[in-house]
């Protein structure tokens, strides 16, 4: 319980920064951007009307959707997918990589707990961090919805659009362990988080431009990409499935990793 | 100690250069289907929307049916992984000792702080232009390797300027705010604080109509897209980057002569 609360501690300054920077833009896209982008749609509209109606299919374009608040959303998502990442990688590493960091290992490991209890220990703090950001986003959220529409009513399709972040943190929250736990040195936080989430967002803009539905199993952005729910109302099987093994295979070496590496002094 | 310097950056050069050559390589892979396709030119008709719907598009002004809009595209990606790296090297070259707790070996060498950090700065400079070589290099290499027809050889020109200034840039940048901290580790901490802002502001740019404001804020978009695949290089700027560059890198000196070296 000790470990508990101390990592919470730990982990509190990280996790307020995040959730209000992610929210701040959240509000950016879905309350000052949405009003103009809803007022073109009469224009849009007007040229779209010219065109020849094999065109428009062939774009794959619902124009319905196409200006809808949850579609504007799932726009939105992919900086707030970015950001929600990256996030997660910075809590799973501080939070299993501070003691490397600050070469201070040898006296936590000599502390009468055990390494299993400890690692485990950890993760609840990660997990109730996430946890608590995903509430307070989650709220935020249907506070959007309906603030947009009196109408709104709670589906399916709103759980899986704001439980996207969720899905995705717990995919990073995988890598960044694996990074902790992996790595002999770390010498600063700042640089594997960005590298890890903005190599994420990379390779899925690479991966989403080239339009090869084989490779999205590497591309960790678009596991749960909210304009595929939007479109058809479900994950990606293939995706979900990719997801659940990248994070349990991470999950599961971080363990091993973490109860059975020799701790060297450098 | 130069030596050693290249010898310290060699891996994460070669990672960063692989990363650079699977965008290239792998992104160009869609590009013959769609040139085979048949071309259309909604572009034109699309021209009158606004900036955020066209976002929304993912089109953003750029014709991805030409070889030289998609190449853009690609390129700003590339622009990403530049800086990330650029930042990574700053802070190798500033704050990497501090951290390894070696600083106090090199200091009491009998080389002078300048000449230490001049040396440390070269080696990143030289990374640097290594990197949008490889840049040009991979860019013709993909397009050869795919049989891709036309000419882009200026727009690769091009684009591998912008790739090694906006690189140069945040290099002087992040190994300054290295230098200026306390603890080290927050220097790049900021460095990469500000980046995320300036790319968040890039995204704005790129949705908000008319914010000329912003233009001096995002370095990313100094030299546009829509004005490269034109033809049109807009040299002026080119001295803002190296303005910007030149001081970063007085402030760096300044800070790093006088830098304290005690315990935190």
């Amino acid at each position: 319980m000790n470990v508990y609360r101390f990592e919470l501690k730990h982990l509190l300054r990280t996790f307020l920064i995040w959730t209000v920077i992610i929210l701040v833009v959240e509000m950016i896209f879905m309350v000052a951007l949405f009003p103009s982008f809803k007022e073109s749609e009469g224009a849009v509209m007007a040229v779209l009307n010219n065109f020849p109606s094999q065109l428009l299919k062939s774009i794959n374009l619902e124009i319905e959707t196409f200006f809808s608040f949850k579609g504007f959303y799932a726009f939105a998502y992919i900086y707030i997918g970015i950001m929600a990442a990256m996030m997660a990688v910075s809590l799973s590493i501080k939070t299993f990589g501070h003691e490397k960091k600050d070469h201070c290992q040898d006296f936590l490991m000599t502390k009468p707990i055990t390494r299993e209890n400890l690692f485990k220990v950890k993760m609840a703090a990660v997990l109730s961090a996430i946890v608590c950001f995903n509430i307070v986003f989650i709220g935020a959220n249907l506070w959007l919805f309906t603030y947009n529409d009196a109408q709104f009513r709670i589906n399916s399709e709103f759980i899986l659009l704001v439980g996207a972040p969720f899905l995705t943190q717990l995919v990073f929250l995988g890598l960044g362990m694996i990074y902790a736990t992996q790595v002999h040195h770390i010498r600063n936080y700042a640089g594997p988080i960005v590298s890890i989430a903005l190599g994420a967002y990379i390779i899925t803009a690479v991966v989403q431009l080239i339009e090869k539905d084989s490779l999205k199993i590497i591309a960790p952005l678009s596991y749960f990409d909210p304009n595929r729910i939007v479109a058809q109302g479900a994950y990606d099987n293939s995706s979900v499935v990719a997801a659940c093994v990248l994070t349990l295979f991470c999950m599961g070496k971080s363990y091993i990793n973490y109860t059975q590496t020799e701790i060297i002094e450098t | 100690m130069i030596k050693q310097e290249l010898k310290n950056n060699r891996n994460s050069f070669i990672g960063f250069t692989l990363g650079l050559g699977c965008i290239l390589m792998g992104g160009f892979v869609k590009f013959l289907s769609l040139s085979q396709s048949e071309s259309i030119d909604i572009l034109e008709m699309m021209a009158a929307f606004p900036k955020v719907v066209l976002a929304v598009f993912g089109m953003n002004q750029l014709d991805v049916q030409t070889l030289s809009g998609y190449y853009a595209i690609l390129e700003n990606y590339v622009l990403v992984l530049v800086i990330i790296y650029a930042i990574k090297l700053g802070y190798n070259a500033v704050a990497r000792e501090l951290a390894d707790h070696t600083e106090e070996f090199l200091f009491t060498k009998p080389i002078k702080r300048q000449t230490i950090l001049l040396n440390k700065l070269s080696v990143g400079f030289f990374f640097l232009i290594l990197f949008s070589i490889s840049n040009g290099v991979f860019s013709k290499i993909a397009i050869a390797a795919y049989g891709i027809e036309g000419q882009i050889n200026q727009l690769i020109f091009y684009y591998s300027v912008v790739v090694f200034l906006n690189g140069l840039l945040f290099f002087a940048f992040s190994a300054m705010c290295c230098a200026v901290v306390k603890r080290s580790e927050k220097g790049s901490t900021i460095a990469y604080a500000v980046f995320m802002l300036t790319y968040l502001m890039t995204v704005m740019y790129d949705l908000i109509e008319k914010v000329n404001i912003l233009k001096f804020f995002v370095p990313l978009r100094y030299f546009e897209s829509i004005d490269l695949v034109s033809g049109n290089f807009k040299s002026l700027w080119i001295l803002m980057f190296i303005a910007e560059t030149i001081i970063f890198v007085t402030i760096c000196f300044h800070a790093f002569i006088q830098r304290d070296l005690s315990e935190n």
